[in-house]
């Protein structure tokens, strides 16, 4: 064994990374398609589609954890531009409070995808800093491409996201240790 | 390689599925040793048997990403080395280089000798990589009622016992592949 051989097989590992990352971050543009459709951002949308490709395919390169962040991220950007054309703008008032249905309904959907985030989170034994860093990119980035949503859309969306992510870790972390424990 | 060797092959290949660079060497080197011995053992030339492996790890590094959690990292490189070497005899053997084949050389006893080796040589190696093929395509069950027996652990329970027959079975359906045609006057009963 030669290190000429060992880092010709480091290279076509880096490859074959890159190859399985890249068809699975086209996934991650499709986030940008319910602001085309809906919010009909025509170019920023499409720019925004690219930007999330290309931090899915590079998160996805770097670690199975950072394509899951990315995806994960896009799937919370793409929640306030569905659920605005769900639920309208109306609002409810009560106690001289309102609030906007649409905030609300995003934080019910951002949620979903914080518990399905959790879980895919809490599975990873490598690439979680991965998965955050890509998470928060792709928010941010795919957030970009829904100028029709309002502040407290995207707001609500991240509120989710925060309340629901960390006991899905909890509860799938201890979930899997018993599954584990119980095989052992 | 002993069942804690095994259990550590396995966790690294999952770090490098992951995306764990540091797991890299580690598989790495669990891999070489086995993969160029098989290498070896079907090619006989040693500058063939270094590509052979090569090929065999650069392949399952390609693919290392999406390495299937259910199935053993020996076998699958001991599938692909035995794809490699096969591949390679092919080729030497349309170019009659293959020692095995080389009838028409046949001038002394001892190049007779030298020849009935080297297809014994060849013949062991290929049985050997059949049975690594079928190996890796028996379901994780069975893989691991035949590792348990031939890491001498003994069948108690009938049930276990039966288990361990039916994956020896289907073992050896793999190894034999599909049933052979009956000759010609072999329908009696």
């Amino acid at each position: 064994m030669s290190d000429p051989t060992f880092s010709a097989v480091a290279g076509a590992y880096e490859r074959g990374r890159l190859a399985w990352a890249a068809p699975r971050a086209l996934v991650a543009g499709l986030a940008a398609l319910p602001s085309v459709l809906i919010g009909g951002s025509g170019w920023r949308s499409v720019l925004m589609a690219l930007a999330l490709i290309g931090i899915a395919a590079v998160s996805g390169w770097r670690s199975r954890g950072g394509l899951l962040g990315a995806l994960a991220g896009a799937a919370v950007a793409a929640v306030p531009v569905v659920m605005s054309r769900l639920v309208g703008d109306g609002h409810a008032c009560a106690g001289g409070i309102c609030l906007s249905w649409c905030g609300v309904a995003c934080a019910g959907g951002a949620a979903a995808v914080g518990v399905a985030s959790g879980a895919a989170f809490s599975g990873l034994r490598h690439g979680r800093i991965d998965f955050v860093v890509a998470a928060i990119a792709a928010t941010v980035v795919g957030t970009l491409a829904c100028p029709v949503v309002g502040v407290g859309s995207v707001v609500g969306a991240l509120a989710g996201v925060v309340v629901a992510a960390p006991p899905a870790v909890v509860a799938w972390g201890a979930w899997r240790e018993a599954q584990r424990k119980a095989l052992a | 390689m002993d069942p804690a060797a095994r259990r550590d092959l396995h966790d690294a290949m999952l770090r490098l599925r992951d995306g764990d660079r540091d797991a890299a060497r580690p598989v790495f080197h669990a891999l070489w040793g086995p993969t160029l011995a098989v290498a070896r053992a079907g090619l006989g030339d040693d500058a063939d048997a270094s590509d052979a492996a090569q090929q065999a790890l650069m392949k399952l590094f390609a693919g290392a990403a999406s390495f299937d959690p259910d199935r053993s990292a020996l076998g699958w490189a001991l599938a692909l080395v035995t794809w490699e070497v096969r591949t390679l005899r092919t080729r030497r053997r349309r170019r009659g280089e293959d020692a095995a084949v080389d009838i028409d050389a046949v001038d002394s006893v001892d190049h007779v000798r030298a020849n009935v080796d080297a297809a014994t040589t060849l013949t062991r190696a290929e049985d050997v990589a059949r049975v690594a093929d079928a190996f890796v395509r028996l379901d994780a069950r069975d893989q691991e009622t035949l590792r348990a027996f031939l890491d001498g652990e003994a069948a108690g329970a009938p049930r276990e016992r039966k288990r361990r027959q039916r994956a020896i079975d289907r073992l050896k359906a793999l190894v034999l592949g599909p049933a052979t045609p009956p000759l010609p006057g072999d329908d009696h009963v």
